[in-house]
């Protein structure tokens, strides 16, 4: 048993901090974003129990604005992910069979899993910007 | 208890099960013959086999119930059912498929497996394992108790408000729904922190985060959702209660109440509750699949990663329940582009599983039957709920009979396929024997031909115009045939269902000797004897790959899996605690012995919320005293746990 390799040879080149880090920022950015805008998309069309069709001067931007930072944290957080996985390539080399999935590494796996995250949640938030321009806000 | 005892080092040995060793374990680890061991166990596999089949019972109540009103819609005009009675059986087979089987069943299959999939010998807390499997039964057994008395709930499942505000319906059947429905969230709640911690700390040396069977990532994802989620409904029903039994002002209409409160505190836990109710049955079907196909499946990562997206997206969702709510237009847009982004995680899983069948050697059993079987409803559900998650097209279909059509394509054909694949697939290792796939194969051309005659014309009457929860309905709206159609295709399915139950009944006794690997499979609870002993493995495995009884004939390099020989632990009963990420060795852990207390603690708290119908005051206090009594005697610290302070040398 001693002699078993460790499942993350790599583990000291990328620090587990940084590699989840990268992984659940976007999501815990991605939840906050969703619920701040939903907050101040619903509340200002019905502040009391009148519906209203104009948003205060304010509001669009301030979607906007939450919209672009939870956007930039995406991108960041799937940058340090391919940085990360650029950085434990070789981790790989350490299954030499071609047929078995050995996982490549656990720090390997959780770098391509802050990759995958940050670019599918990029392309989550990409949706609901469209959704500023194309959808009037208190239709 | 000596210092050398808590922090020694374990001893490493090749042991086998007909060893002196395996005696040794068996007697330390082995329930108590007869009734008092019975109520007492805290063995994780009899746990687990009693929550499927707890969950089965209710599963035949609830399709009891569909099939006698299935009757009623078979024509129009009929009068088998008065609307009252009509509403309460919708109600109960509602709830009692969704909240007392759905779940439940999966929970067995995760109780009865995690532990041997991950290569330990038992839940991280078993006590605790106990304790919410007589919580859950408790729950359930309240529920048609008031059933039983004519108390039954009859504002369907999601169970609005004000109609279910005292007001506007009065009686106890919604308040045995809401105590009912709370004492289930405290066991699914202390079931999902067990799953977290089990999962997390109680791998088998070598098995990384990277490593870990991907069955145990559907357990993980909806244990951990549920643990944010839970709250949410226990809140609401409890504030619904005090709004029928105390007088307080949440959800009744009156004045500044808010009605639509109850819909977000519903729906924020009723859609991740619908992904734990199909996640760890997705999971099951990557796990079947690639040993019928034998080969490792395809996309691991992927898949691993799409079941947490799934989730994590699913807590995003919960609003295009309520898209006909009047919320505004932008508000609706952000959860209906989450709700169609949430496809790309199950396309994932879709085309992984396409990929190992394609690539693989499929062996057609009744197993791969009920995975195949479930692909095809996957698709067909997922694009009905593609359909559903667009708000133009949600306003048109919503409260109409397309949405039960694709309610019933999720819940049954996510779920119970993927049980029923579950059964025949494990139903050798709970038992040590093999179900029959002649009648296997009968149970699964009735059930997938029965489902899909029966479910499928539900979207086209609702796309007809048919409203959802009516107990009868005119003639000549073009409904007549499509009913029918349904009613008989319900009636072919549950005969389907009844052949595995003759089956099980039949293989139990008399079904082929299954020995520890009938389908040569690769993760670890194949080494163990089928069925497995009370201490799961002699030895703890140590693991070096995703397949570990794969890696002779998938050429994997020198460094393999460790399965006969390791750490053996028998100073009492013993586990191995592993680090969360890299499962490093860490710690021995001393695990508790049987004990009546969970089954006592459970009763005694069940008394509480019985007492909260009245409410009867006099009978809360004293539950509540009893339980809290119990729960000191159980938790007491003790030296044989080592939960006393370290002796110093």
């Amino acid at each position: 048993m001693s002699d078993h390799v460790h499942p993350a040879p790599r583990r000291h080149e990328v620090g587990l901090w940084i590699l989840l880090a990268a992984l659940f920022a976007v999501p815990t950015i991605w939840g906050l974003r969703l619920v701040l805008n939903f907050a101040l998309a619903s509340y200002f069309c019905f502040p009391g129990t009148v519906r209203h069709y104009a948003l205060p001067g304010w509001t669009w931007p301030t979607l906007l604005g939450v919209d672009l930072v939870a956007l930039a944290v995406a991108v960041l957080a799937a940058l340090a992910s391919w940085r990360n996985w650029q950085r434990t390539r070789d981790e790989a080399a350490a299954s030499d069979a071609p047929v078995i999935e050995l996982g490549e590494g656990r720090t390997r796996f959780l770098a391509l899993w802050g990759l995958m995250t940050g670019v599918g949640f990029a392309v989550a938030i990409g949706f609901d910007l469209l959704a500023l321009w194309i959808v009037p806000v208190c239709a | 208890m000596t210092v050398t005892e808590y922090e020694r080092a374990p001893e490493i040995v090749a042991e086998g099960y007909d060893s002196a060793t395996a005696a040794g374990l068996k007697a330390l680890w082995e329930t108590e013959p007869g009734i008092k061991g019975w109520f007492s166990t805290v063995d994780h596999k009899e746990i687990g086999i009693r929550y499927i089949v707890t969950a089965f019972a209710f599963l035949v109540a609830g399709g009891i119930e569909a099939l006698i009103f299935r009757l009623q819609l078979a024509g129009p005009e009929l009068h088998l059912l008065g609307p009252e009675q009509y509403n309460q059986l919708f109600t109960m087979h509602g709830v009692t498929m969704i909240l007392w089987y759905a779940f439940p069943v999966l929970t067995g299959f995760s109780v009865f497996l995690q532990p041997l999939l991950l290569g330990t010998r038992d839940m991280a807390f078993p006590r605790l394992n106990a304790f919410t499997y007589w919580v859950f039964l408790f729950s359930g057994i309240f529920l048609y108790v008031g059933f039983a008395l004519g108390s039954v709930p009859n504002a369907g499942w999601f169970n609005y408000t004000p109609l279910a505000s005292r007001p506007f319906n009065s009686g106890f059947g919604i308040d045995f729904y809401a105590l009912a429905n709370i004492l289930l969230g405290i066991s699914t709640t202390l079931g999902s922190i067990n799953f977290v911690v089990t999962i997390l700390r109680e791998r088998a040396p070598g098995m990384s985060i990277n490593r870990l069977p991907i069955m145990s990532w559907g357990t993980l994802t909806i244990s951990v959702g549920l643990i944010f989620s839970m709250p949410s409904v226990s809140l609401a029903f409890f504030f619904l209660w005090m709004d029928r039994r105390i007088g307080t002002h949440f959800f009744d209409g009156s004045g500044e109440t808010q009605p639509l409160l109850w819909q977000h505190l519903f729906w924020i836990w009723g859609h991740p509750w619908v992904y734990a109710i199909v996640l760890p049955a997705i999971s099951m079907i990557s796990q079947i699949l690639p040993v019928s196909c034998r080969r490792p499946l395809v996309g691991y990562t992927a898949l691993a990663l799409a079941t947490v997206m799934t989730m994590v997206l699913g807590f995003g969702v919960w609003v295009h329940h309520m898209f006909a709510t009047g919320l505004s237009s932008m508000a609706l847009a952000f959860f209906g582009a989450v709700s169609i982004l949430i496809v790309i995680p199950s396309a994932v899983s879709f085309f992984g599983w396409i990929a190992t069948i394609w690539t693989g050697r499929p062996v057609l059993n009744t197993s791969f039957l009920f995975c195949a079987g479930f692909i095809i409803v996957f698709v067909i559900g997922g694009v009905s709920g593609f359909m559903t998650g667009s708000v133009p097209v949600d306003w048109q279909l919503t409260d109409t009979y397309f949405v039960v059509g694709h309610i019933h394509y999720v819940l049954i054909g996510w779920n119970l396929f993927a049980v029923m694949a579950g059964i025949y697939h494990w139903f050798p290792k709970m038992t040590g024997r093999l179900l029959d796939e002649r009648i296997g194969r009968w149970n699964f051309w009735l059930m997938f031909i029965g489902f899909n005659v029966g479910f499928f014309p539900m979207h086209i009457s609702g796309l007809l115009g048919m409203p959802r929860r009516v107990y009868t309905y005119p003639e000549g709206m073009g409904w007549d045939t499509l009913n029918l159609i349904t009613t008989v295709g319900s009636y072919v399915f549950a005969i389907g269902f009844l052949l595995l139950i003759v089956n099980v009944v039949v293989s139990r006794r008399r079904g082929a000797i299954a020995g520890p690997n009938p389908w040569d499979a690769d993760s670890l609870e194949w080494s163990t004897p089928s069925p497995p002993p009370p201490y799961n493995f002699v030895v703890i495995p140590a693991v070096a790959s995703r397949s570990p009884l794969w890696e002779e004939r998938l050429q994997a390099p020198e460094n393999r899996s460790s399965i006969g020989e390791g750490m053996v632990l028998d100073h009492g009963k013993e586990i191995a605690a592993t680090s969360a990420i890299d499962a490093q060795p860490e710690v021995i852990l001393k695990m508790p012995e049987d004990s009546i207390l969970p089954l006592l603690t459970a009763l005694a708290l069940t008394g509480v919320f019985a007492g909260g119908l009245g409410p009867m005051w006099w009978l809360v206090a004293a539950s509540a005293v009893i339980a809290l009594a119990l729960t000191c005697v159980w938790l007491w610290p003790r030296d044989r746990l080592a939960q006393t302070a370290r002796p110093h040398p």
